[in-house]
């Protein structure tokens, strides 16, 4: 069932046009990934899913309801959480302040701090330490369990992988299969294109703003992919100065 | 963005020669006006009453200390809570040299000069802040140098003294030459806002208001550029001391180094205009104005003004003049550049920018030789819409 | 003798100034706003304070009680209604609102209360001390404000670091965007914070007020003291700003030991040499406790 869907969203930061008529959709217990070069408007999209942008275009809706014009606040109670790219975690709070954030405006929900501590146990030893003082991979699991506790039903992640060890990216990737079968939907952003591929039931691709490429991933090849992710065969561009 | 360029070299030679000018028909008509004022100006302690021409002076007081203080905060983006430190440092200078047998206005040029020479130092020091912490570091430079020269009784210590070497005038014509004081500083002041800005080191100006970081990126001279303003405010501020002290006779650190004077600069600007040379001098004329009318109510101005600039501050930052001109388009102090003949270039934000670095400034021989004059466009780097010295409304 | 006792009474004076500097720190660690018309919010609630007394004959000592509270709610409003639109607009309208904000308060104090200098009158508190030995003597009054200001900066202190809310305008101080990610409504917590900054610099109004006279343009010189206070300790750490109070508190009384204009100047010309030196203070830390 659809949990989420964008609906012809057109962006502009300024005078620069960030996100074209973008469309998507993402239903209970499905990963869709977002793929695409820098600067392709993936964050956009995922903040303006968010609640941090107002699009000039389009609409945003969360069970079929119009949440465009909600505030970033209110689109949380609606069951909208965005892990946001380079984790911003609370710096001057600790890990389990950090954590209680999560659960201060949050739904009710299977989520609570013992299930996080359960996901990873880690946490439950080191919940005084100071969240600058944690390595990449840890504040990204952080930056999730905030999230989760929450209870979101559509969780956005921006680009998870930034500024991980492989060994940490596989930790955190190996957590969303348990996730996503308890029905939770999830909108992946990632520039790590092989580790989508994996984990998406379907994929989207952005390029300057607009969607080239969607599907699932066992019916793409890599040369279709490739097209659209850099565009080479692109005829629609601007004419230059 | 994308689309505009404007290296005209590289134009198809059956396009019409684009056209760009400093500035349009109305401008030339305000400087003729604006001459045949000044020289009515000049010519009225012949004609009005005494009690006119010292609110004059007053009045023109407040314009060229609202027109420096404008300077500093609408183009440079430095807001400045202290430019009364300058106006304390041009009286004291006056008075210590009148002191010592100096003719009370030949020490002007030097009070001037002097204060300038001040903001020298001073500048290094506060240019290494920014926002809150540079206000209030102006502010508290203003109250050190008070505090500073109460503590010499020869200078009248805390409660001030009389300037000496002024009774020898004779009233009307001691109100005569000050006057003419007040009226050469103020033009001046004015008038080197305006050459100022009209110069290539105006159009970095003009860039940092727009965007600072953006402006260093294109290589302009950025600190060279702040620091002029710094020394050009401090001394048209002293200037503005200067007169205070001659028409008041005597200087006293709570009246020149009184940070009622920024109010005075703040509201005036904020009323009359932000980041325009016409605005300041619109805003301290409804501020005198406002000042004489509720005169007999106590301090009930101060609160009116003061009110009515903080709404301003917040909705209508372009202040009287702005709104005038949204709907009249009309820059009586020209600083931008006009192109003529380009239909395709519309009126852009920032871009000055793009001027700064690329535009080739051409006359067109004799006149509008392609004809209309009406497709001209203005790049007019008298205003932006983002705002105050490059803040931006948050679109979130 | 005279520096030992002049070294008491500047920490005891420095409390005082902390207390007052505790409410710009927390407003520009969470907001990013310096509000310039701090000072001047200190002389009003003297002023009300004033009012309330001679309306309810209420003891001097215990009219914090009713002015304070005022002075919380109203900073929350404030904040929400009034400043938060400038906010929006930028900092240097903030600056520039703020700005004019001290001078309509000061000069509607004028109008209403003429510009007489006025204290709070709390009776034989006023004077008595311990006297510790023939040299050092600590005046009450002294004594209960440095405990006054402890005890409230402590409060916050706690607020801050225990409480939901608390947390939430810590982490609103930290990054303001990823607290709206997690469901916060960062204008309330900016409230929050603007609430806690009014009933701190009213309470240190007060306390003020019954120390020595003021008048409606006292204002003015708290907020740069406050400032200075803030700057020296560090920004936005709580006890960096105490100690910060305590030097400026320090610098007052040891330079009135030279005369009393000095002792003026003294504390300005500190400040000047930590922003010349080290803009980022004693105890530069980002966080807010």
């Amino acid at each position: 069932m659809t949990l989420l869907e964008a609906r012809g969203l057109t962006v502009c930061h300024g005078q620069l046009e960030a996100l074209r008529d973008v469309s998507l959709s993402v239903s209970a217990g499905e990963v869709v990934a977002i793929i695409g070069a820098n600067g392709a408007g993936k964050s956009t999209l995922l903040r303006t899913i968010a609640g941090l942008h107002t699009p000039v275009v389009g609409s945003v809706l969360m069970d079929g309801r119009d949440i465009t014009h909600l505030g970033p606040e209110k689109r949380v109670a609606a069951g909208i959480v965005l892990v946001p790219e380079g984790r911003r975690l609370f710096a001057s709070l600790n890990v389990e302040e950090n954590l209680l954030a999560g659960l201060y405006r949050g739904r009710p929900g299977a989520w609570d701090m013992a299930k996080v501590f359960e996901l990873f146990p880690w946490m439950r030893d080191r919940r005084r330490q100071p969240a600058s003082q944690l390595s990449g991979g840890e504040q990204q699991a952080v930056a999730l369990s905030r999230a989760l506790l929450a209870n979101p039903r559509v969780l956005l992640l921006d680009e998870p992988s930034l500024g991980l060890s492989p060994l940490a990216l596989r930790r955190i990737y190996a957590v969303l299969p348990a996730l996503v079968s308890s029905g939770l939907g999830i909108l992946l952003v990632e520039q790590d294109v092989r580790q989508a591929l994996k984990v998406a039931d379907r994929l989207q691709c952005l390029l300057e703003g607009r969607q080239t490429l969607e599907g699932v991933p066992s019916e793409l090849d890599v040369e279709e992919i490739e097209t659209a992710y850099f565009g080479i065969a692109q005829t629609t561009r601007n004419a230059g100065a | 963005m994308n689309g505009a360029t404007l290296t005209l070299e590289a134009l198809p030679a059956r396009q019409p020669a684009i056209v760009v000018t400093r500035s349009r028909r109305p401008a030339t008509w305000a400087g003729a006006l604006c001459s045949a004022g000044i020289a009515v100006l000049a010519l009225l302690p012949y004609i009005a009453s005494q009690g006119f021409i010292s609110d004059l002076v007053n009045l023109m007081i407040l314009v060229c200390v609202a027109t420096m203080w404008n300077a500093l905060a609408g183009y440079v983006g430095l807001v400045s809570v202290g430019q009364q430190l300058y106006i304390g440092a041009g009286a004291y200078t006056v008075l210590y040299l009148a002191q010592h047998g100096w003719e009370p206005f030949s020490t002007v040029p030097v009070a001037i000069v002097g204060a300038a020479v001040l903001a020298i130092p001073a500048s290094f020091l506060v240019f290494r802040l920014s926002g809150a912490y540079f206000a209030i570091a102006t502010w508290v430079l203003a109250q050190v140098a008070a505090l500073f020269v109460a503590r010499f009784g020869s200078l009248g210590g805390g409660t001030g003294t009389a300037v000496p070497g002024l009774d020898g005038f004779g009233a009307s014509n001691l109100l005569r030459d000050y006057y003419w004081l007040s009226l050469g500083i103020t033009v001046l002041s004015v008038l080197g806002v305006y050459l100022l800005l009209r110069s290539r080191l105006g159009l970095v100006l003009t860039a940092v208001r727009d965007n600072e970081v953006g402006a260093r990126s294109v290589g302009s001279r950025v600190m060279i550029a702040k620091r002029v303003v710094y020394l050009l405010a401090a001394a048209g501020c002293a200037g503005a001391g200067c007169v205070l002290a001659i028409s008041q006779l005597e200087v006293e650190p709570g009246n020149v180094f009184n940070v009622q004077w920024t109010a005075y600069m703040i509201f005036a600007v904020l009323i009359g205009g932000f980041g325009t040379i016409e605005g300041p001098v619109i805003g301290a004329v409804v501020f005198f104005v406002l000042q004489q009318t509720l005169a007999n109510y106590d301090v009930w101005y101060l609160i009116v003004l003061g009110s009515v600039a903080m709404l301003m501050a917040i909705w209508a930052r372009q202040g009287l003049w702005g709104l005038l001109i949204s709907k009249v388009p009309v820059h009586l102090f020209p600083v931008g550049y006009y192109v003529h003949n380009q239909p395709g270039i519309r009126e852009r934000q920032g871009l000055s920018r793009l001027v700064l670095g690329r535009v080739v400034q051409s006359r067109n021989r004799g006149g509008h030789a392609n004809g209309k004059p009406g497709t001209e466009r203005a790049i007019s780097s008298n205003h932006t819409t983002t705002g105050i010295a490059g803040e931006t409304k948050e679109d979130r | 003798m005279n520096v030992l006792n002049a070294i008491i009474q500047g920490l005891l004076l420095g409390g005082l100034f902390a207390l007052f500097a505790c409410g710009l720190s927390l407003m520009f660690g969470v907001m990013e706003v310096i509000n310039l018309a701090h000072g001047d919010i200190a002389v009003a609630a003297v002023y009300l304070a004033l009012s309330v007394m001679a309306v309810t004959h209420i003891p001097g000592i215990w009219v914090f009680v009713i002015v304070v509270p005022i002075f919380v709610v109203g900073g929350y409003f404030g904040q929400r209604l009034f400043l938060q639109r400038s906010l929006d607009s930028g900092p240097i309208t903030t600056l520039l609102v703020t700005f004019g904000l001290s001078v309509v308060l000061q000069n509607v104090l004028l109008e209403v209360y003429s510009a007489n200098s006025q204290s709070v009158n709390i009776g034989s508190l006023v004077s008595g001390s311990v006297q510790i030995s023939s040299q050092i003597e600590l005046p009450y009054l002294s004594m209960i404000f440095l405990g006054t200001a402890v005890v409230a900066l402590g409060a916050v202190n706690l607020f801050l670091s225990r409480t939901a809310t608390g947390r939430m305008v810590r982490a609103v101080a930290d990054d303001r965007e990823a607290a709206q990610l997690v469901g916060a409504d960062y204008r309330h917590l900016f409230g929050i914070a603007a609430a806690l900054a009014a009933g701190t610099v009213a309470l240190a109004g007060l306390a003020l007020g019954m120390y020595t006279s003021i008048s409606p343009s006292s204002g003015p010189s708290y907020l740069l003291y406050g400032f200075a206070a803030v700057v020296i300790g560090g920004l936005g750490s709580l006890w960096g700003t105490l100690i910060g109070g305590m030097v400026l508190g320090l610098a007052t009384t040891l330079g009135s030991l030279v005369d009393p204009d000095f002792g003026a100047m003294l504390p300005y010309l500190v400040f000047l040499a930590v922003l010349a030196v080290r803009p980022r203070g004693l105890f530069p830390k980002r966080a807010l406790v």
